[in-house]
C-alpha cells in the first residue's frame, strides 16, 4: 500500500499522452520487460547514473512512508541517443540529485521502469520519445 | 619515318587514353550514412521456404521482436549476447553505417559495435581456405548502376550462438551464401536486393528487399559497444544470466 502511494499511479492525461507514442518509442528495443499499457511515476534522489550501451540505467533512492528506502532502477536508451538528443552524457546525473521518472513499469513487480519522461529538480522536463 | 614517329606517338597516347578511362570510369555512389528505413523485424514479408533443419531452429528461437517475443533474458537472439548478427542480420540494428568506397575495397563502417565490413573489389576469388568469420568474406562489383556483393563463409549455427537472418529467427548456417544488389533509388533512398542461399536451412534460395534511408545532413558515425552491456546492474542484464 505504501508503495502503491508513493508510486503514482498513472493519470488520465498522461495515460492518454503515452499511449500516443508508447507503441512507437524505442521500436528497436523489445518492451516486452515493460508493461507499456501501465505508466507509474517515481520521485526520489539519484544514487547512480551508468551512461552506457546498448541500455543506460539511472537508480533513484525512492523514501517510503514508513522511512525506509526503495532503489527503483530507470531503463533508457544508450548513449548515442541520449546525447545526439539531448546532449546527455556521464554528468547528466549526479548522486544526490532529486529527479522525478516516468515510465513503464516492470511486468515482473520488479523496482525497475522502461523511463519516458525526466523531470529535473528545476521543473526542466525532457520527454524521451523517439530514443 | 617522321609520319610513322607521330602516328606511334598518337596509338601510344590513345592507348594510354583509354587505359585511364576504364580506371576512372564513373562507379555509382553509394557514399553516405545510411539506415534500415521500413519493414519490420523480419527479412521477408513472406514466411522463407524453411527445410526441416531451419524449421526445428527456428522453432527453437527465442526472439525478442515479432509475434514470438519473449523477455529479454529467456530470448536466444545473438544480439542480447552482443555477437555480431551477420548479413543481413546487422542491417536490424537500430543503428547506422556509412558505405566507403574505395577503388579495390568497399568499406561498411556500422556504429554498431563499431564493426566493419570489408568487401573485396579487386576480382579476387573466395580464399580456397577459408575463415569463418561472424561477418562473413565479402567479394563485389559493379554492374551498371547497381552494386553486387557475395558474401560466404560466415561462422554458422551452435548451440549457443544461435544465427538468424534477421530478428524473427529465421536460421543460417555455416552453409549460407549471401548476394545483396545495391541500388539507388533516389538521392537519399537505397535500395538492397538480398537472395538467401543456404541448402541447409532452406528448400531453395529466396529473395528480399531491404531500404535504408540517407541519415539527415551533419549526422556522423559514433561509437556505440554493445558489450558495455557487461558492466551494466540493470535488471535486464542478459550478460549476466
Amino acid at each position: 500500500m505504501t508503495r502503491m502511494r508513493l508510486i503514482l499511479p498513472a493519470v488520465c492525461a498522461a495515460l492518454l499522452s503515452f499511449a500516443a507514442t508508447g507503441t512507437a518509442l524505442r521500436a528497436h528495443h523489445s518492451n516486452s520487460a515493460y508493461d507499456t499499457a501501465k505508466t507509474i511515476t517515481i520521485k526520489g534522489t539519484v544514487a547512480k547514473w551508468q551512461l552506457m550501451n546498448p541500455h543506460s540505467g539511472l537508480w533513484i533512492e525512492v523514501k517510503t512512508e514508513q522511512g525506509a528506502t526503495e532503489v527503483w532502477a530507470g531503463e533508457f536508451t544508450g548513449t548515442l541517443d541520449l546525447y545526439r538528443k539531448f546532449s546527455w552524457n556521464r554528468g547528466t546525473f549526479k548522486p544526490g540529485d532529486q529527479i522525478t521518472l516516468i515510465g513503464n513499469p516492470a511486468r515482473d513487480g520488479a523496482t525497475s521502469l522502461m523511463a519516458r519522461k525526466v523531470v529535473f529538480a528545476d521543473g526542466k522536463e525532457v520527454d524521451l520519445a523517439g530514443t | 619515318m617522321p609520319a610513322r614517329s607521330a602516328l606511334l606517338c598518337c596509338a601510344a597516347l590513345l592507348c594510354l587514353a583509354s587505359a585511364a578511362a576504364a580506371q576512372t570510369a564513373p562507379r555509382p555512389d553509394f557514399s553516405g550514412i545510411w539506415q534500415k528505413s521500413g519493414g519490420g523485424p523480419g527479412l521477408s514479408p513472406q514466411e522463407p521456404p524453411m527445410s526441416a533443419w531451419g524449421r526445428e531452429k527456428f522453432n527453437a528461437a527465442r526472439p525478442i521482436h515479432g509475434p514470438r517475443t519473449v523477455s529479454p533474458t529467456e530470448s536466444t537472439a545473438a544480439e542480447m549476447k552482443c555477437l555480431p548478427m551477420g548479413v543481413p542480420g546487422v542491417y536490424f540494428r537500430p543503428r547506422a553505417f556509412e558505405i566507403v568506397q574505395l577503388p579495390t575495397r568497399t568499406l561498411m563502417l556500422f556504429e554498431i559495435d563499431h564493426l566493419w565490413r570489408e568487401i573485396h573489389m579487386d576480382g579476387r576469388k573466395f580464399p580456397e581456405v577459408p575463415l569463418e568469420t561472424w561477418m562473413g568474406y565479402s567479394i563485389g562489383r559493379y554492374e551498371g548502376d547497381t552494386l553486387v556483393v557475395e558474401t560466404r563463409h560466415f561462422i554458422g549455427w551452435e548451440e549457443n550462438a544461435h544465427r538468424w537472418v534477421d530478428r524473427l529467427g529465421h536460421p543460417f548456417s555455416g552453409e549460407l551464401k549471401v548476394t545483396e544488389r545495391f541500388r539507388r533509388v533516389n538521392a537519399n533512398t537505397l535500395e538492397n536486393q538480398i537472395t538467401i542461399d543456404d541448402a541447409t536451412a532452406y528448400s531453395k534460395p529466396w529473395t528480399a528487399t531491404m531500404t535504408y534511408a540517407r541519415k539527415e545532413a551533419g549526422f556522423e558515425i559514433g561509437e556505440f559497444v554493445c558489450n558495455e552491456l557487461m558492466l551494466s546492474e540493470l535488471p535486464f542484464n542478459t550478460l549476466k544470466k
